[in-house]
């Protein structure tokens, strides 16, 4: 079974399985188009990734290495987001700061799977919830002028759902 | 950015309205291309003014809008919204509004990229015939309006050939067209009346076939769909176009039309095999050899809607398991068609997961054919089992529960004899179980060919269970009987009730079956009129978050203690339905008032115990209320309106008249009739 190494934002250096490695679209392009060659020995660097992250999704990926290629969906194709799997639950079961860390180094990495579960992890934090509450969920600061919620407010009273 | 886009991706609108009113960021990333597809700016008897709300506001936003219904509107400046917004719209509809000819061209000049136009039951604007006379607006709007594919000018009384030959002729890439509703003379005769010796000059005063079939022959090698709903379209019509060499059609909507042929019909599926798209509902002539036919010409279509046919029978339906490739399915109503024809047709075939949307509304089906459909459609986007009285039991809604977890819109109204069993799961686990055995142990104690019979695998004796009609049983010994049925449901409620709470507390669902918050993704549900549910239902299963639509109506048990669970779990409420609740009180409607935020309709028609205090609670806290129905609300005030005007956005108040309820007049009316009671065997 060949390694390759892969060298995080701070200077920690892994030695993963290359099958698992591959789960990244990132790490496939430099292997099989770009041509770094791993045998070299010489780490990949991952300049994005700090090494706790790295490490939280090298564990997802072993877990996930053998999954199936997913059937393509349709761009319009309702979507669902109560598939996630128990074990993605559990592994998702972290503080915002980490799982938003692992979103957006799954994001620069390029793991679809990885992307989409944590999406939907985040869309089922949102639903059903009004603006305050999602307010109040992910910290996020109310930047409007006074006085412009209720206007935009008014405004999607006139948008409604399109009817195919 | 784009992680956002992602997330908000898996919202449904509702939701993502909600996370555009957090912050900037958030709200930017809701105006994304793809989201603003999903929406149309909606204006519903409201007046159009650049210089008045709402139109000033949105001259104000940056967003933009691609698709834009205008209902029962009238105009006044348009000029700016229009050179502001034109060049983003897409998709433009005027149904019943009260627009000039001058205003309506000169909105339609500012509009290039216009995919789709629809000009529906606009009187005042065709009346005249003077719309799109001018050949200096012709010249301009064919520039406008070159890219229009898609045509529609349903209910328009006064349409007339040249006025059709104006339209149509400043849109040369018409792929579809919709004339619905529209007086199309079909009779040869009238058109040698009115074109006595010159064909060439298209009539002022009458709209005939014999023109538009010449407009579908030049424009045949571009047209895709027809719509000749509610028309007098006859066979001979049908042949003609089915003869047309370069028409290829794709969709062929002929809802409601009495004069068509049997012959008609098949010389139409034969010639146009490139046909997905067909609607024959309540078209009296549609009979099984029609289906056949269809079942074996149009291998490749996708949906077929033939709603109250009532000549069909399951011999035809049968055939439908042909169509390997059908999305939509549409057989409610037709009278004739049986259990059987589920079993040994449609859903003979194996599971199927092309199947998305199932109407089987007032069918006489059996439990064990509902069943079958539950097993075999996993794909299921929408269910209507709306009037299938004695055939939905809870053993069917568990099977419906465990195996179609994809469905958003599940109809069971009139399902009566649902209970909370069903909904909650409660005791349920022993008879699924069961089911699920004689299932497997059936074919092999008896021989393989058993199979094919299904009351042999019925594990109860439900089908065609009214052998003689049980209302008589019930008149001869009504009050010893009710009085039992009272007891012995109190007795079971409370007993439910118990089991309910140990649950909660015990968190193991060793003896429960499913309960209906497996389908998490569920956004319409309907149990009008299924009286056994009670607040139990409410309490323990009704945990559905995306749960848009939801109608309660005439299920009288519910009260105050169900709202309660029910505002709480189900928050993305827009849109309920409570008429004939006699048990809801002002209380319980000032729960929904203060927490169900998004709601846009509610009905709550005949709740006797309502007075003017709902009214108020309604007025304080409903801040997205559009329609409210209090007709029959006796204890409340004469003018409901008056309490309410504090609700901007309320434009419809359904309140009592005297003299019998008649309805909005004008174009909105045209509501499809409920269904008609299946025949009991």
């Amino acid at each position: 079974m060949s390694t390759i190494k892969l060298e995080t934002s701070d200077g920690v250096k892994f030695t993963v399985k290359t099958q698992v490695a591959k789960c990244s679209g990132t790490i496939r392009t430099m292997l099989e188009d770009i041509g770094i060659n791993p045998q070299d020995g010489e780490a990949i660097p991952l300049s994005n990734v700090h090494s706790t992250i790295l490490q939280k999704i090298l564990v997802w990926a072993e877990h996930h290495v053998d999954d199936p290629e997913p059937p393509r969906e349709d761009a319009d194709a309702a979507k669902r987001t109560d598939d996630i799997c128990s074990w993605d639950e559990d592994f998702l079961k972290v503080d915002q700061r980490t799982l938003f860390d692992v979103m957006l180094a799954a994001n620069y990495l390029d793991m679809k799977q990885l992307i989409a579960v944590c999406c939907k992890t985040v869309a089922n934090m949102i639903k059903g919830k009004t603006a305050d509450q999602i307010r109040r969920t992910f910290n996020i600061e109310n930047d409007f002028p006074p006085g412009e919620e209720d206007k935009i407010r008014l405004r999607n009273q006139f948008c409604e759902e399109r009817s195919r | 950015m784009e992680i956002l886009v992602e997330i908000f991706g898996y919202l449904n609108p509702g939701d993502r309205f909600q996370v555009g009113l957090t912050c900037k960021r958030w709200l930017e990333a809701t105006q994304y291309q793809q989201f603003v597809n999903d929406l149309c700016l909606a204006f519903h008897k409201t007046h159009f003014s650049d210089s008045t709300s709402p139109v000033s506001g949105l001259l104000q936003s940056s967003r933009n809008f691609q698709n834009v219904v205008l209902s029962q509107v009238d105009f006044n400046e348009t000029e700016r919204f229009f050179s502001r917004f034109g060049e983003n719209i897409y998709e433009l509809s005027f149904k019943a509004c009260d627009i000039r000819e001058k205003t309506f061209t000169s909105i339609l000049m500012s509009v290039p990229n216009l995919r789709t136009l629809r000009i529906e039951g606009c009187r005042e604007l065709l009346m005249s015939g003077r719309l799109f006379e001018s050949a200096s607006d012709q010249a301009k709007l064919a520039e406008t309006l070159q890219n229009v594919t898609t045509l529609s000018l349903a209910c328009n009384r006064y349409l007339s050939d040249a006025l059709f030959k104006r339209t149509v002729s400043l849109m040369p890439n018409l792929e579809s067209i919709d004339l619905c509703g529209c007086h199309i003379s079909f009779h040869k005769g009238l058109y040698r009346k009115f074109y006595p010796g010159r064909p060439d000059d298209a009539s002022e005063s009458v709209l005939t076939f014999y023109y538009i079939s010449q407009f579908i022959e030049r424009q045949a090698d571009k047209l895709k769909s027809l719509n000749f709903s509610s028309t007098l379209i006859d066979g001979d019509a049908l042949e003609l176009l089915a003869g047309y060499e370069n028409l290829q059609l794709e969709t062929f909507n002929m809802n409601s039309c009495d004069q068509l042929t049997k012959p008609g019909i098949s010389t139409l599926v034969q010639k146009q095999s490139s046909l997905q798209h067909l609607d024959f509902s309540r078209s009296v002539r549609f009979t099984d050899s029609c289906l056949v036919k269809i079942c074996a010409h149009l291998p490749e279509l996708k949906s077929l809607k033939i709603r109250r046919c009532r000549a069909l029978t399951d011999l035809g339906i049968k055939q439908i398991v042909r169509l390997r490739k059908l999305q939509v399915l549409d057989i409610s109503e037709c009278e004739s068609v049986t259990g059987q024809g589920i079993i040994q047709g449609i859903a003979s075939a194996g599971p199927n997961p092309v199947l998305l949307e199932l109407y089987v509304s007032a069918l006489n089906l059996c439990e064990s054919s509902v069943i079958k459909i539950a097993e075999n459609f996993p794909s299921l986007r929408l269910l209507d089992l709306s009037y299938c009285f004695h055939s939905v039991s809870d053993l069917c809604l568990q099977i419906i529960f465990k195996n179609l977890i994809w469905l958003r819109h599940l109809n069971l109204d009139y399902c009566d004899k649902i209970s909370d069993s069903a909904m909650t799961g409660v005791g349920m686990l022993q008879k699924v179980q069961d089911f699920e055995t004689s299932k497997t142990t059936v074919p092999n104690t008896i021989e393989p060919a058993a199979q094919q019979d299904p009351d042999e695998i019925e594990p109860m004796p439900a089908v065609q269970l009214p052998v003689n009609p049980p209302e008589e049983l019930y008149k001869i010994s009504l009050r010893s009987r009710a009085e039992q049925e009272i007891v012995n449901d109190a007795m079971r409620k409370r007993a439910m009730m118990e089991i309910c709470q140990q649950n909660e507390f015990k968190e193991d669902a060793v003896t429960s079956g499913l309960s209906i918050d497996r389908l998490k993704g569920l956004r319409v549900l309907r149990l009008s009129q299924c009286n056994k549910l009670s607040d139990i239902s409410l309490m323990y299963a009704f945990k559905l978050k995306e749960l848009r639509e939801l109608s309660l109506a005439k299920c009288q048990q519910i009260s105050i203690v169900g709202i309660k669970s029910l505002v709480r779990n189900c928050p993305s409420l827009e849109v309920v339905d409570l008429s004939e609740c006699h048990n809801i009180n002002d209380k319980s409607i000032e729960l929904i008032a203060i927490h169900l935020k998004r709601l846009q309709t509610l009905s709550l028609d005949r709740c006797f115990q309502l007075s003017d205090f709902s009214l108020d609670y309604i007025a304080i806290h409903c801040k997205a209320l559009r329609t409210l129905d209090v007709r029959g609300c006796r204890n409340m005030c004469a003018e409901p309106n008056l309490r309410l005007v504090s609700v901007p956005t309320l434009k419809t108040v359904h309140i009592s008249k005297p003299g019998p309820y008649l309805g909005e007049a004008g174009y909105f009316v045209k509501k499809p009739p409920p269904p008609p009671m299946p025949k009991r065997i």
